[in-house]
């Protein structure tokens, strides 16, 4: 099913797109809209050999779409790109990396989240066992943005810190998983400061045959995962092809390592609580059910595609509040439903010189919440729901505005497009007694039913390449507007505002020798406040945080400099950078007397929070990424450090005796760490041994220190060690196993509630009769 | 459409289907009306300065900010010497709780019957997200050892199973004892088929246990100051509902209404609280432990005073009634919190304590020797 990775030259993938003709190289201005030369792919996996016999080309336009890669010659690897089902990496330029289908099989990985673990630049914290929230460079949630297939998955509720978001992208549909590190709201818009995750869908992939069945099966011994999935391809009619699957998964309690010692004391975080045996964590497991069908379909030198994906979580505690850290072992936050449902039509075309590489997609989605806070002792819950609806538009191309006809001439391009997206949301909330049946609704959910959110602009952005060297300037023009009901009885004020909203990058990449290149990128990104920051009441930690309908954007700016040493069996990438965050929305104490008048939960609360525009948040760091690839032997390791500050969120006290700081580490930022793996392929399959480490995290914010998921005096580094294999049975079936933790180490990584699985094995199949 | 396409375009139209499957909100209850507001209830007009027992006198341990300015004490100079209490943190979560049960009380502890709609509205209020409910089901008496395994290592009541709970009523008070009370209470209060008698009962039953509670949390939170700084302005909120001296809420309602002595003295014994942390390693974990024992001390010993002096009041009252429902359930309130009392009446005087034991025990009230009670009362708790 899934071709031999490698490279394909960039103007295939304007015949990829639907042109017909020759394939022409990217000097020769095939495609200005594709990464300059040097995007660097995740450490290649062994080539898995494919059971497909249609590995050959054939004349079929679509299945040239459909096509992954083709070689290029090893002494010119700056003209490479990787290519995963049609899809170019989202940004060349920049710091980045990406996951194809194949590493995701070998890796099996939990979730989306989860396939994040070995790439540099990125941390995931993990709130729940069903949740994980990626840090890209220190910073994660709104922060950063999460695409799906070009579709902005980010919604007005996003609240502030991590979230659970990407783990409703099913691993299963995926063909690649792209990471975007550092600022991005030129061309990606609001949200885009710390980086960009993209998850790339599979395309339909039949073959020669009319119809192709696949299933995938899996069991986890850490959390007693059973699951699998099963999907038909085939070709309906002409020119079209299509993909239909469903997913299931049902998973239990996560056997850890055991409970994880604090840097100060022996004593564990607060959160989770462990069963018996001292290793099961309550609070643990979910069922998950997802289904998806794609068509594409080819309209003459365009490309249409249909998709809908709908994943369905439920029954998901929420780790540290199940029970919390000082509740009665009977409470529990659970995610009674944690749907995402997305669909979208996208058409992909060449219009000529003047719109290259055109894209336009059209996409509706909903993601719909329901929970509930279980409290038998007292025979009550409490409830919610919160969905909101997005509709949204992004349309871009690429224009040729000079092509090179000497060899050292200048090629200038320019990539434009623009964007909308518009959200419409309902919330309630509720108390219901469950001895009687009795409900009760508050006034207001957590945030304020019939609230709209509008986010969008336009953006141009040019690059002018010469043979040695590239230059790139962008910007951005948008806008971001908000409309949100008062509500009387809880004392929410009506907000009705808009906000002009600017982003800019400014770049050059210089190819110093054939296999060296440096690049320097300066970037303006911003985050528009949106429904969660400007009207979200909510438990945050062991506090409460209400609304500031009084919010402005903040922007970041963010210096990077990166180097690109690509060999013919090794590539080197090293980035350093520091980005200054402005009007930074950050949680500022306050009293019980801030607290709206009616909200006697943020009364009650031990902290009170409220978002406020603070200046000087820096975050700063470094990542690096090698590897070798051999025939037999593929090495990869990668290294990331980030450290950041910000003003203090705490008053100076009135005492003047007390100690305080006026500048405090950042909440939950990553501590150095880093993978190693080795990877051995052969003809029948492959075998692995991979290394996460990290060391101890104790640079803690005010509100780690009493955040419950956080061990006393930070959390200890770890290391550990998986090892990985699979063998292709026959033309049919492919098995495989992960064996994690293999030394059982109890470990944590920094900021999540629940500890990593202890020893254990994922055991998997793939069967493509 | 061709027959291998049918398949899949069914497929397609299966998950569609079942794209719909969510579930409904529940409906709200007919009397479902908006949550009530949180206003925090006025404590209603001062007492009138009533002083039980004028010739009470300090001990000469005691910390005495009313008297000069502590000039008069052993204890040193120290924060709480301008006889105000000044908080560690710039706000304090109890004091909402404690405004929870002032609103509770006016819908169930008016004296008149409540009915069972404001049972239902009393108990949204006990329900509110960390509300009453949430630190009467965690909360334990800190005058007893905690729970320990078989290993000897301490475990939270809130870490126990239910049955280990039930085993250890005393330290697990809030979770085996106040609330079962509670919810007992709430469940005979909100039913409709109740009787006027019922929901007098519940209501005094309720506010027997939130009293309760209010005085174990208040020694509660000064014992666990010692490692959090912060818990010291539980404790004073916990019994002032954070109002000043010369007002109150909550706990410090009932008796500065009987006894502004004994409220002085309860102030007096949160302000030496106070004192010993601030003296004591404020930004960090407390270490003269002498000195906190001095201060806790100090307090509890007035404010079980305190209690036994709403305990006898409500005592007195009873004696004054002629039977009927309102008596009844006053009982039912002089039972629930005189058990309060229990524990340290029996370590000063085992025999007294035996006989105010038998008196609370009785379920008739018809059968009360109201003197006994008074008299063991005011033996076991004098002035102090």
């Amino acid at each position: 099913m899934y071709r031999p990775r490698g490279t394909v030259t960039v103007a295939a993938i304007v015949l990829a797109l639907g042109g017909r003709g020759t394939v022409a190289r990217a000097d020769d201005g095939g495609d200005a809209s594709s990464p300059p030369p040097g995007t660097v792919a995740p450490a290649p996996a062994p080539a898995a050999p494919s059971h497909d016999a249609n590995d050959d080309a054939n004349d079929d336009v679509l299945d040239d779409a459909l096509a992954t890669t083709a070689a290029a010659p090893d002494d010119d690897p700056g003209e490479t790109i990787l290519v995963v089902d049609g899809h170019a990496p989202l940004l060349g330029d920049r710091a980045g990396s990406r996951i194809d289908r194949e590493t995701l099989l070998e890796r099996q990985p939990r979730s989306a989240p989860d396939a994040l673990r070995w790439e540099p630049g990125v941390y995931v914290q993990q709130t729940a066992a069903a949740q994980g929230s990626a840090y890209l460079r220190g910073r994660t949630g709104q922060q950063t943005l999460l695409l799906f297939d070009g579709v902005r998955l980010n919604n007005s509720l996003w609240r502030q810190g991590p979230n659970q978001y990407f783990f409703s992208i099913d691993t299963r549909t995926l063909a690649a998983i792209d990471v975007v590190r550092g600022g991005a709201s030129t061309r990606f818009g609001s949200d885009a400061i710390g980086g960009v995750l993209q998850a790339v869908p599979r395309d339909p992939d039949p073959g020669e045959r009319r119809i192709a069945p696949r299933a995938e099966l899996r069991f986890g011994s850490a959390d007693h995962e059973v699951g699998g999935r099963v999907e038909l391809t085939g070709r309906p009619w002409r020119d079209a092809v299509v993909l239909v699957g469903a997913g299931y998964r049902d998973v239990s309690l996560l056997e850890s390592g055991g409970p994880v010692p604090g840097l100060t004391s022996d004593d564990p975080a607060l959160v989770p609580r462990f069963a018996a045996d001292g290793r099961t964590q309550l609070g643990t497991g979910f069922t998950e059910a997802a289904w998806d069908a794609r068509l594409v379909q080819r309209l003459g030198r365009a490309r249409l595609t249909a998709a809908y994906y709908d994943y369905r979580q439920l029954d998901a505690p929420r780790t540290d509040q199940c029970p919390a850290a000082f509740a009665p072992a009977t409470e529990c936050l659970i995610y009674d439903e944690q749907f995402h449902t997305l669909g979208y039509v996208a058409l992909d075309g060449d219009l000529g010189r003047r719109a290259r590489a055109g894209r336009v997609v059209v996409s509706a989605q909903q993601q719909h919440e329901r929970k509930h806070r279980a409290r038998p002792q007292a025979m009550a819950e409490d409830a919610g729901r919160d969905d909101v609806t997005t509709v949204g538009i992004a349309a871009s191309a690429t224009a040729e505005l000079r092509r090179p006809v000497e060899a050292d001439d200048v090629a200038v391009d320019l990539t434009y497009g623009g964007d909308a997206y518009g959200d419409a949301v309902d919330s309630v909330a509720w108390l219901r007694f469950t001895d009687i049946d009795y409900v009760r609704y508050d006034s207001r959910g957590q945030y304020v039913a019939g609230s709209r959110y509008l986010t969008g602009g336009g953006f141009a952005q040019g690059a002018a390449r010469w043979p040695r060297l590239t230059v790139r300037a962008g910007g951005r023009l948008g806008v971001a507007a908000v409309h949100a009901p008062g509500d009387a009885p809880s004392a929410t004020t009506a907000i009705d505002r808009a906000w002009l909203t600017t982003a800019a990058v400014l770049g050059a990449a210089w190819r110093a020798t054939p296999a060296l290149e440096l690049i320097a990128n300066l970037d303006r990104s911003f985050r528009a406040p949106n429904l969660d920051d400007l009207t979200g009441r909510q438990a945050a930690g062991p506090g409460f945080q209400f609304e500031n309908p009084a919010l402005a954007p903040e922007v970041a700016h963010t210096v990077e400099l990166g180097l690109r040493r690509l060999g013919g069996h090794s590539r080197l990438e090293a980035w350093a950078f520091a980005s200054r965050l402005d009007d930074a929305i950050i949680r500022a104490l306050r009293s019980a007397d801030d607290c709206p008048a009616s909200s006697t939960q943020c009364q009650a609360s031990w902290f009170r929070y409220q978002l406020v525009n603070d200046d000087g948040a820096l975050l700063y760091g470094a990542e690096a990424a090698a590897e070798g690839r051999w025939p037999r032997l593929a090495v990869r390791g990668t290294i990331s450090w980030a450290r950041g500050d910000g003003p203090n969120p705490q008053q100076r006290p009135s005492d003047p005796t007390l100690p305080y700081q006026a500048r405090v580490p950042l909440s939950r930022v990553p501590p150095l760490h880093g993978t190693v793996e080795a990877t051995a392929p052969w003809r029948w399959g492959h075998a692995a041994i991979g290394a996460r480490w990290a060391t101890a995290q104790d640079r803690l914010a005010p509100s780690d220190l009493s955040d419950p998921r956080i061990p006393p005096g930070g959390t200890p580094g770890y290391v550990v060690v998986d090892l990985r294999g699979g063998v292709r049975l026959h033309d049919q079936a492919r098995v495989g196993v992960v064996v994690e933790n293999l030394f059982d180490a109890a470990y944590r990584y920094h900021g999540s509630s629940v500890n990593g699985p202890g020893r254990s094995a994922l055991v998997w199949m793939e069967l493509t009769p | 459409m061709s027959t291998a396409s049918r398949p899949l375009l069914l497929a397609l139209a299966a998950s569609l289907a079942l794209a719909g499957c969510r579930s409904d909100d529940p409906p709200a209850s007919p009397d479902g009306a908006p949550r009530p507001d949180a206003t925090i209830a006025d404590a209603g007009p001062d007492a009138a300065d009533v002083d039980a027992d004028p010739g009470c006198q300090a001990l000469a341990s005691d910390y005495t900010p009313r008297d000069n300015g502590s000039a008069g004490d052993p204890w040193p100079a120290c924060i709480s010497d301008d006889n105000a209490y000044h908080p560690f943190n710039a706000s304090i979560s109890s004091i909402a709780r404690v405004a929870a049960f002032e609103d509770m009380a006016t819908l169930l502890f008016t004296g008149s019957p409540p009915s069972p709609q404001d049972f239902l509205d009393a108990r949204a209020l006990y329900l509110q997200a960390s509300g009453l409910e949430s630190r009467v089901s965690r909360r334990e008496d800190e005058h007893y050892p905690p729970v320990t395994d078989g290993g000897g290592n301490v475990v939270a009541c809130q870490n126990l199973t239910p049955t280990e709970v039930a085993a250890n009523p005393e330290r697990c008070v809030g979770p085996a004892v106040l609330a079962p009370i509670i919810n007992d209470a709430f469940t005979v209060g909100q039913d409709g088929a109740s009787t006027d008698l019922q929901r007098r009962i519940a209501a005094a039953q309720i506010e027997g246990a939130l009293l309760w509670f209010f005085y174990v949390s208040n020694h509660k939170e000064a014992t666990t100051c010692t490692t959090a700084a912060g818990d010291c302005d539980s404790s004073f909120a916990y019994y002032t509902g954070g109002d000043a001296r010369d007002a109150g809420k909550g706990l410090a309602r009932y008796v500065r209404a009987l006894d502004v002595d004994t409220h002085d003295r309860i102030w007096d014994g949160i302000l030496a609280v106070r004192c010993w942390r601030d003296l004591d390693n404020p930004t960090g974990v407390a270490t003269d432990l002498t000195t906190r024992d001095l201060a806790i001390a100090q307090q509890d010993r007035a404010s079980l005073r305190g209690v036994a002096q709403i305990v006898r009041d409500r005592t007195q009252t009873l004696a004054g009634l002629a039977a009927g429902d309102a008596r009844t359930a006053l009982w039912e309130m002089i039972r629930t919190l005189g058990a309060a009392l229990d524990r340290e009446a029996t370590a000063r005087d085992a025999a007294t304590a035996a006989l105010l034991r038998t008196e609370l025990a009785r379920t008739d009230v018809a059968l009360v020797d109201t003197t006994q009670i008074i008299t063991a009362l005011d033996t076991i708790f004098p002035c102090s």
